[in-house]
């Protein structure tokens, strides 16, 4: 008898253990309460905040942002350089990697403007009731294809900036993007 | 009889074992990203920012099926010195649809003006989904204290000596901590 009915229990004891182990580690975010208080942190459930497991943020996420973050347009002025030299004022870098990295932060702003325009692009096609529903698996897969280079971009930034960068300019700024992931918050898909 | 029940039980166990895995990767699938931070420049400012990345690239994510939802999101941050000067920033956008990318951005920054005590930092970011609701909300908050500026000497600019002559021209420079990073400028007299 228990034979017969023994997978069928373990099933139900593995269903429910990975169904445990979904739930807890998505997000079940459907609140409608939003508190504004300072200092109260109201991150949900789920989401994976890097200030306590940055070892659960990746590499390629905290580099997307790290670069997102410097972009600066070619005629930045004062201010602008000023926040460009907060957001790496840390990293302790000599002039030289300074200057490369922020030539760096010049061109990658220029090759992800068109990204982003792309991105609006094939939002606005999909938000309009006059696309045809055929098209949307085709504007879907752009927006994916689009998100990608967006990452890709960042990295390839990255990796041909490290090869330039004096080796204690490399090692902050390989510092910097773990340092980044301390200040990043991952948020999970909402449960639909 | 038992080595049948036994087989069946290894592949169920390799199917749920399967079902786990795709269940938990799935859960840490990416739909938002934020990153918020601050720091002072060497102008005697301190700056902000905060990015909101709203990129539902997953088409398992439980989002890329639904494709006439809307995100709307929102960035803000204020910095507030000790005697109550603010600066505020705030962006936002939204986007439609499933299997996309948008980003905000919102940088402020407030001058220290020899402020001593602590600047605070908050703030509020938000994604609300036309589907599942609002989703995410987290406050932004942080302060920090700039260091006073701390005077160790003062020499010859042009050769660092700290003997000064009678009568010799030519610049001071005064030299110590936190004299330039938290923005009281390198000072030169005559």
């Amino acid at each position: 008898m228990f034979l017969q009915h023994r997978p069928v229990a373990i099933a139900l004891i593995l269903a429910v253990a990975g169904g445990l182990a979904a739930s807890a580690q998505s997000g079940h975010v459907h609140t409608q309460t939003i508190q504004t208080t300072p200092g109260a942190s109201i991150a949900p459930s789920g989401v994976i905040d890097g200030s306590v497991h940055s070892e659960l943020i990746s590499d390629q996420e905290a580099i997307t942002m790290f670069w997102i973050a410097v972009m600066e347009p070619t005629s930045a002025a004062a201010p602008v350089k000023g926040r460009f030299a907060a957001k790496t004022g840390g990293m302790g870098l000599s002039s030289p990697d300074a200057a490369l990295i922020w030539s760096a932060a010049v061109t990658f702003n220029a090759q992800f403007a068109p990204y982003l325009a792309q991105a609006q692009q094939f939002a606005s096609a999909a938000g309009n009731t006059s696309t045809p529903s055929s098209s949307l698996a085709s504007i879907t897969q752009q927006r994916i294809a689009v998100a990608a280079a967006i990452d890709q971009l960042a990295i390839a930034t990255h990796n041909g900036l490290l090869a330039g960068l004096s080796p204690e300019g490399a090692a902050a700024l390989k510092a910097q993007i773990q340092d980044v992931k301390k200040h990043m918050k991952i948020v999970p898909p909402p449960k639909m | 009889m038992k080595a049948n029940a036994k087989m069946m039980d290894v592949k169920i166990l390799l199917v749920a074992a399967f079902m786990l895995v795709v269940c938990s990767s799935e859960s840490h699938a990416q739909c938002a990203s934020v990153y918020s931070n601050s720091g002072p420049d060497a102008a005697g400012n301190v700056h902000a920012w905060a990015i909101l990345t709203d990129n539902f690239v997953n088409p398992t994510s439980g989002c890329a099926p639904w494709t006439n939802f809307t995100h709307t999101y929102s960035a803000s941050l204020t910095v507030t010195s000790p005697s109550g000067r603010a600066a505020s920033s705030n962006a936002g956008g939204s986007q439609t649809g499933g299997g996309g990318t948008a980003t905000v951005r919102t940088d402020v920054f407030l001058p220290i003006l020899r402020e001593i005590g602590v600047f605070t930092l908050s703030g509020l970011d938000t994604i609300n989904c036309s589907v599942a609701g609002l989703f995410y909300s987290s406050s932004v908050y942080g302060s920090f204290s700039p260091p006073p500026p701390v005077i160790n000497g003062v020499s010859d600019n042009s050769t660092g000596s700290t003997t000064i002559y009678q009568g010799a021209s030519g610049y001071l420079a005064i030299y110590g901590t936190a004299l330039t990073a938290w923005g009281e400028r390198r000072l030169l007299r005559r």
